[in-house]
């Protein structure tokens, strides 16, 4: 009983820590975003916005938020002495699904940069897309250790039909 | 029992466990979700019972009812 | 009794005998991971015969045999009141089969055995493959095979089809089973009924025209439920009025209730004797859906989710589109180039090469769409999607079933048609066939990315967004209009089975891109290749002199003939042709606008020439862009259509009204935005 009430602390910390990193980000995102949608209607090539070598992404940055949003409910439901595995684990899914993505998606920048030299891509830096995955990994990389087992379904040797 | 005990499936609250004692609405539908397992006499627990659909429990297989199906199968509780 | 008549096959490959299997069982017990597994891609995918249901045929060679696989739909029963159930029943029937493979998922006995009832009480030689095996020994379950065999009747094997376990005990059990009698396990009803049943019997063994197929005790038994297709049935056989009248009036409403609750009284005691139930818990499965359903986190989990899957399919697709576009652009240049006959180097070089290149260029996208949507069905989550949208769904009255085939309208809207037919109730499927077509397929992405990307520059990504949510706008306004008028009523009650999440496996989700996929590359070959030869040839007549494409061609004087009817919306005959061309894909639209503006064949070049002329400029493109959006996809589309809803006046409706709306849409922009003078 003992233990498991710390996991449960443990998990409701990590739960609280993981969030409000997360929202911290995704609110920087969400305004440097939406001065950039501002700099770019007008055409304000010099706006500061421009002068982060990486530029930021308003989506992105709510897609981060709403994975904040899922750590911090769970921390509550932990607080209400329920079971949040499941808050840990989409959450972290989520977040990992959104690394994948984004690691696709420097591939594919890499490509199409250097093997195809395409025209878009001329103050594209490697940089410009290894950020994102750099800004997410750490926490749902940790969780992902941590948690392992309440995360994947680890497979066990079935021993119902081994013929 | 009691006639008092009898809820809809509806109203029963998230985790509880209850027993189907009979489904309302036409014949047709009746046997249409009886041919989907859910049967009067079997016993499903509530998963999710908040806004919206409800999902249920039966065997291993879950179903999201929709709120109003969800009222016309009528329950009582076990423990 | 059997329903077929035993007999060995000769195959003209080598002279092994050939054993006809079919797959029931219900939905979600991994039916089409067992016919990947039995099949590999030796598959062929048809349509069964007069529904656009998809049919699936595999082959596998066997040690001293061939096996000849058929994928029925899933269902829970045979009781012929849902289009799937009657392909199957009818399937098994009629389909000379040797075995009938049912799969049960082993973690839900009691609810599968169901359908084994059904099967075995129409005489079919059933094998069944206990599958899942895995998920009921984590759920500390255990089923004793050798007893549930025994009291079903049948044999029972044990597999994982998801990890190939079992396959070959499969294969050697219908092997050994297929040329036996099977003893029918046959289930006692009430007294009454069973009187009933022989009176019935009697009558029907009197009746000469019966085929032998047919088991006089099931039909008996589905004549006293009143079975909705029996009728049918006896009609065909010829059977006289009176007879049939006599027949019918056997039928009595709570029969059917009271046959259900004996057979289910019957697997209740075989599994009582066969399953050992370990304790009930919550599974992972439910405590991910506490989350992915959260009444607050339930919708902006979804919006991200599809978000993520819209940003995989464009940053997959972008290189192959790319590698795809310079291929072609080279390979017409060759071509116009080096074919000294001037007309061929034209036909082959713009029409057929340039054509085939602007349609071929979205088969990345294509795929890369279908590939996501079948990880997300796969997975699960496509269901709690349903799930989460029935709460808004409902506001339109439709529900959250009626999400699906709009979700897959937008890869295309034909298998999202298709898939209407999960709706048991008619006008909740007609509601959601007739407003699919708002829903923006992959076909319209490449008008949108063209003119979009050339006129709204940084601003594009936001049209091409504001595009799709304008559509489903329209859609659901129809849908509010439909309800109101010529489908009064409620929307069925709302019920679907949440299958428990899977890891999505690579493969599967391969083999069902390609299987989807396939049909774009097809269209590619047909409709859009014809398509394209003919605007080539409307763009080069009449012979002689005429400059290819140009304003004294065949092509323009039909553009010029409905100019008039589009001017309000800013389009002149170049754009009205392609307008009338995508009529039959919009596919056929960019390649149109090429051929008409020239350009070589390639995207590069056909941007610049739009570019460079003066007949687009921002606020027609955006017209364009609305009126490609609204009005008819595809001549495809009009076809399943017309399949689906079984009714020429449904599908004429549709056309006409979203023509309609289209040009009304279209018409509002274009001229809106000149009197505001935006200065597009
Ligand atoms: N754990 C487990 N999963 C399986 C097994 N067989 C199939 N599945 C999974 O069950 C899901 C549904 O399978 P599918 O073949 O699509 O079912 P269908 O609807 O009957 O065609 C898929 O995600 C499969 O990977 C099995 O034996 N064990
Ligand atoms: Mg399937």
């Amino acid at each position: 009983m003992e233990m498991l009430k710390n996991t449960s602390n443990n998990m409701k910390t990590s739960l609280l820590a993981g969030s409000l990193i997360f929202l911290v980000v995704a609110i920087t995102e969400v305004i440097l975003g939406a001065f950039k949608i501002y700099a770019d209607s007008k055409e304000l090539e010099e706006h500061w916005v421009n002068a982060i070598p990486f530029p930021p992404g308003i989506f992105t940055g709510l897609a981060i938020l709403i994975v904040s949003l899922v750590w911090l409910v769970g921390y509550f439901v932990i607080k209400k002495d329920q079971n949040a595995n499941g808050y840990l684990s989409v959450g972290t899914i989520l977040a990992l699904g959104f690394i994948l993505l984004f690691i696709l998606i420097l591939i594919t920048d890499i490509f199409n940069a250097y093997a195809l030299g395409l025209e878009d891509y001329e103050n594209w830096t490697v940089l410009a897309s290894l950020r994102w995955i750099i800004f997410l990994s750490p926490i749902p990389m940790f969780f992902t250790i941590k948690y392992r087992d309440l995360i994947f379904t680890r497979k066990k040797k079935t021993s119902a039909l081994q013929s | 029992m009691n006639e008092i005990s009898i809820i809809p499936l509806g109203l029963v609250p998230e985790g509880k466990k209850v027993r189907i004692v009979s489904l309302r609405g036409g014949h047709h539908l009746q046997n249409r979700i009886s041919e989907m397992g859910l049967r009067e006499g079997i016993v499903v627990s509530i998963i999710k019972n908040s806004l919206g659909p409800v999902i249920i429990a039966l065997e291993n297989s879950r179903f999201a009812l929709g709120r109003g199906m969800s009222m016309k199968i009528l329950t009582e509780p076990i423990n | 009794m059997s329903v077929k008549t035993k007999k060995v096959k000769e195959m003209t490959l080598d002279d092994k005998r050939v054993i006809e299997v079919a797959l029931a069982g219900n939905p979600n017990t991994g039916k089409s991971t067992l016919f990947n597994a039995l099949t590999g891609l030796r598959q062929k995918i048809g349509n069964w015969p007069g529904v656009t249901v998809e049919k699936k045929e595999g082959k596998k060679r066997c040690d001293g045999f061939n096996l000849i696989i058929t994928d029925l739909p899933g269902t829970y029963s045979l009781s012929a009141y849902s289009l799937d159930e009657k392909i199957a029943r009818s399937f098994i029937i009629e389909g000379k089969l040797d075995v009938v493979v049912q799969i049960i998922d082993a973690s839900n006995l009691e609810r599968n055995l169901y359908l084994t009832t059904m099967l075995r009480e129409l005489g079919a030689n059933v094998v069944i493959a206990l599958n899942m095996m895995d998920l009921l020994e984590e759920s500390s379950s255990s089923i004793d095979v050798n007893k549930l065999s025994k009291e079903m009747g049948v044999p029972v094997v044990p597999m994982i089809a998801s990890s190939r376990i079992g396959i070959d005990d499969l294969e050697n059990t219908i092997e050994s089973i297929y040329q036996k009698e099977q003893k029918p396990i046959r289930i006692t009803y009430s007294k009454e009924i069973e009187e009933v049943l022989a009176n019935v019997q009697e009558i029907l063994m009197s009746i000469p025209s019966i085929p032998s197929d047919f088991d006089s005790r099931w039909l008996a038994i589905q004549i006293i439920q009143n079975d909705p297709e029996i009728l049918t049935f006896l009609k065909n056989w010829n059977v006289n009025k009176t007879i049939i009248e006599k027949l019918l009036s056997f039928g009595r409403e709570d029969y059917e209730a009271e046959i259900i609750d004996t057979k289910y009284e019957f697997i209740t005691n075989v599994t009582s004797k066969a399953l050992k139930r370990g304790e009930e818990k919550l599974t992972r499965s439910d405590l991910v859906d506490k989350v992915v359903t959260h009444k607050w986190l339930g919708i902006p989990i979804f919006l991200i989710v599809m978000w993520g899957a819209f940003q995989f399919v464009f940053a997959i697709s972008v290189p192959f589109m790319e590698l795809i576009d310079m291929l072609f652009g080279w390979l017409a240049g060759l071509l116009v180039d080096n074919i000294n006959i001037g007309w061929l180097g034209s036909l082959l070089g713009d029409g057929i090469v340039g054509g085939l290149g602007a349609v071929l260029i979205f088969v990345p996208p294509i795929f890369a769409m279908f590939f996501i949507l079948s990880v997300l069905e796969d997975s699960g989550y496509l269901a709690r999607a349903a799930f989460v949208m029935d709460k808004i769904m409902v506001k339109f009255g439709l529900h959250g079933h009626s999400f699906i085939p709009m979700l897959l309208g937008f890869g295309c809207n034909v298998p999202a048609i298709m898939s209407t037919r999960s709706l048991k109730n008619n006008k909740d499927r007609m509601i959601t066939i007739l407003i699919n077509p708002f829903m923006s397929c992959g076909a319209r992405m490449p008008v949108f990315i063209l003119f979009a990307g050339l006129f709204f520059g940084a601003a594009a990504g936001t049209v091409i967004f504001a595009l799709y949510i304008l559509g489903i706008v329209v859609a659901i306004f129809t849908a509010i209009l439909l309800r109101k008028t010529f489908f009064k009523g409620k929307s069925a009650p709302f019920i679907m089975e949440l299958p428990p999440y899977h890891t999505p496996k690579l493969r599967s989700a391969t083999v069902a891109m390609w299987d989807k996929g396939k049909m774009y590359l097809k269209k590619a070959g047909t409709i859009i290749l014809i398509g394209v030869m003919f605007v080539w040839f409307l763009a080069a007549m009449p012979f002689g002199g005429v400059e290819y494409g140009g304003p004294d061609t065949w092509l323009a004087a039909v553009g010029t003939f409905f100019e008039p009817i589009f001017r309000p919306l800013g389009f002149d005959w170049r754009i009205v042709v392609a307008l009338i061309v995508g009529f039959v894909a919009k596919e056929l639209v960019v390649g149109a606008l090429g051929t008409i503006v020239g350009g070589g064949g390639s995207e590069e070049g056909i941007k610049d020439a739009i570019l460079a002329d003066e007949g687009f400029y921002p606020l027609n493109s955006l017209s364009l862009m609305v009126f490609t959006l609204l009005y008819v996809p595809c001549a495809a589309v009009i076809g399943v259509m017309r399949k689906e809803t079984g009714s020429w006046r449904w599908t004429i409706f549709a056309v006409v009204y979203s023509t309609v709306i289209a040009w009304l849409f279209a018409l509002v922009v274009f001229q809106l935005g000149s009197l505001m003078n935006l200065g597009l």
